[in-house]
């Protein structure tokens, strides 16, 4: 690691065209009152994104690095620094080698996105689309014609960032500790070591972009809970699992047309772990986007729905979102200041009374400075999984945050 | 035949203002490549003043529309943000955005013609691609000078129509006036610091400032040009989605 750490500040101040930012954002955070004497109200945290990146005279070699941190006053558990991205690359425009932290993104939709598997993710950002961690990858694309092939693998596990034991946001009832990765043979250790990989193939077709994926990989998004009843602890159990699956955008008259769909395998091994719980299934989303001119602005509409098919309607319903809707506005105003209003409403179209609701405004306060507020609001039956929006039942919240862009 | 007489000056009017039309744009052809950084003033009807900054690299498809990457700069909150613009003669632009802090590529429509770009005076129809088919076009005078020509959009556009004057010796718009649907002079743009560049021996005139005046809102912008190169050899790959969340 500290080789590698030196390569990347060589790297940044031998290359020629560098350039270095510096994001700061003072957030508050106020969550309904939960009476758990343990939890905090309030949040008041500095986040810092510092990034770098440099590349040689020919464009050939790169270098980019960006960390991520944020530090909370009133709540010292929740403190993190880690890189979304640290790599080391070469790119002659039709091959691309990168080594180093890396996450991916080949998702088609903007809420439910089965696809988007790769990456732990940072728990404690939003409950859809958590911020993703950077992992230690090797990834190669090669450019061809209007497609490309991408591959990439990955040598060790990273666990997901969970909200600490005070946070109102936390995911589970109980406090998460440490992980054990399932091997096989009903072996369970906390070794990272664990070959991940997988292959994207991107093409285009007339107006539609087009996605195959295969992905081997240990699964962050779900995990097999292990609870201490003494400790009132729960360490997840993550285990392996395949993923094949498609994902298109497709410019439809007026509107863009977006679908992902994925079926996701377990070895015998895991089924067997799981008590049967486990069983090969699929997931698809469809979504429209339609944008109408208003004024100098825009307001883009957005409706996407998720399905679970399984045969095992337990694992269907530990998805944390099936069988849900969403329908959203974005209002871009395209001003000086760049005001943008955000409205979602996610349903539940279960026999359970759940859905989340979104409010979000930013904008602009000048050319280096940004202000965002909003509300996430919740409101759910619990199931008999308890795992999907009740998770967050107790965890209704708005927030204020302050950005200043060095 | 009595009909046909009287209209056969107006038809040659109609093909004058189509013929001159696509000499500009046979004389604007063969740039081949082009790059430069771009940086926007804005002003409000106050007076204040805001700076925006971007890159924006074009390849030249013969005989069909270019395409194009903008990359964002300035403001930093939306920098390192792209946005990948194919156009055609006839059909609709293909759009695709990079989203860095996501590292996603999306497609988007190409309806968001009449919005403005990034707040300013300018819309995106303003700054696309500007393909001779999109248009009719009708010779309105001349001078020593300069060519007067109106054109109107064949399909949907934020304008009733554009009247350009057109610099006979520099082949190339000087001043453009556009009319909303109510047919009111909305805004002006003129282009001054005109500076000719040689490619494969032709000579092309660029507009090194465009000053865009909104007549009705009062407010400005202007676009000014540093840095530009034309008849540059980009890899085609850099105008491909495939690559848009690779390049910085």
């Amino acid at each position: 690691m500290r080789i590698f750490s030196l390569v990347f500040f060589l790297s940044l101040n031998i290359l020629p065209f560098s350039q270095f930012d510096v994001e700061t954002t003072l957030s508050q955070r106020a969550y309904q009152e939960d009476q758990n004497p343990i939890t905090n109200t309030y949040n008041t945290s500095l986040g810092l994104k510092l990034s770098g990146k440099a590349k040689s005279e020919e464009d050939n070699y790169r270098v980019k690095v960006v960390i991520d941190s944020l530090y909370d006053f009133m709540d010292e558990d929740r403190f993190y620094v880690y890189p979304e991205e640290a790599w080391i690359g070469y790119d002659d425009g039709s091959h691309i080698l990168k080594v180093g932290f890396q996450h991916f993104n080949w998702s088609s939709t903007e809420a439910f996105r089965p696809s988007d598997v790769v990456n732990s993710r940072n728990l404690d950002t939003q409950i859809k689309n958590a911020s993703k961690i950077g992992e230690p990858m090797i990834s190669y694309k090669k450019i061809i014609g209007q497609a490309s092939l991408t591959t990439f693998v990955s040598p060790f596990f990273m666990k997901p960032l969970y909200p600490g034991l005070k946070s109102s946001y936390a995911t589970p009832s109980l406090p998460v500790d440490s992980y054990l990765i399932f091997q096989g043979d009903s072996r369970t250790d906390k070794d990272p070591s664990s070959f991940q990989g997988g292959v994207i193939f991107n093409f285009s077709i007339s107006k539609s972009d087009i996605a195959l994926h295969y992905i081997n990989h240990i699964d962050r998004d779900s995990f097999i809970p292990l609870i201490d009843p003494v400790k009132r602890i729960i360490t997840p159990i993550y285990y392996r699992k395949q993923q094949v699956g498609l994902t298109s955008q497709n410019v439809i008259g007026g509107m863009i047309l977006k679908t992902e769909f994925v079926s996701r395998f377990f070895t015998q091994d895991v089924i067997n772990f799981s008590q049967n719980n486990l069983k090969n299934y699929h997931v698809g989303t469809i979504g429209i986007e339609k944008n109408f001119p208003i004024g100098d602005g825009e307001l883009i509409f957005l409706t996407e729905y998720i399905k679970a098919f399984s045969q095992n309607s337990f694992q269907a319903n530990s998805e944390v979102f099936d069988n849900d809707l969403l329908v959203g506005f974005r209002h871009s105003f395209n001003n000086v200041n760049g005001s943008e209003l955000n409205l979602s409403l996610i349903s539940d179209m279960k026999e359970y009374n759940q859905f989340i609701f979104n409010f979000s405004y930013s904008q602009r306060l000048k050319n280096n400075w940004k202000v965002e507020f909003g509300v996430n609001y919740v409101d759910s039956e619990v199931t008999p999984t308890y795992t999907g929006a009740e998770i967050l039942d107790s965890a209704d919240f708005a927030y204020l945050n302050i950005k200043k862009f060095l | 035949m009595k009909l046909l007489i009287l209209l056969l000056p107006i038809l040659a009017f109609s093909n004058k203002g189509l013929d001159i039309s696509r000499k500009v744009e046979q004389q604007n052809n063969g740039f081949i490549g082009e790059e430069s950084t771009i940086t926007m003033l804005l002003i409000n009807a106050q007076g204040d003043k805001i700076t925006r900054k971007l890159v924006s690299k074009a390849l030249e498809i013969p005989k069909d529309g270019d395409k194009s990457l903008i990359t964002f700069k300035v403001p930093k909150d939306v920098a390192g943000t792209k946005m990948l613009t194919w156009s055609y003669k006839k059909n609709d632009d293909d759009q695709w955005l990079f989203l860095p802090s996501l590292k996603k590529v999306k497609r988007i429509h190409s309806n968001n013609k009449t919005s403005s770009f990034m707040g300013s005076e300018f819309s995106y129809e303003d700054l696309g691609s500007q393909e001779l088919e999109k248009y009719t076009y009708k010779f309105i005078s001349e001078d020593d000078k300069n060519w007067v020509i109106e054109r109107k959009p064949v399909n949907k556009s934020g304008y009733s129509k554009q009247v350009s004057t057109i610099s006979k010796k520099l082949m190339t718009a000087t001043k453009v006036d556009y009319f909303n649907k109510r047919n009111e002079l909305m805004k002006r743009a003129v282009s001054k610091n005109f500076k000719a560049y040689k490619v494969n021996n032709k000579k092309i005139f660029r507009a090194g400032t465009i000053h865009m005046k909104n007549l009705l809102t009062k407010k400005e912008s202007i676009l000014t040009w540093s840095n530009r190169k034309l008849g540059v050899k980009h890899n085609s790959n850099l105008f491909k989605k495939e690559g848009l969340n690779e390049n910085f």
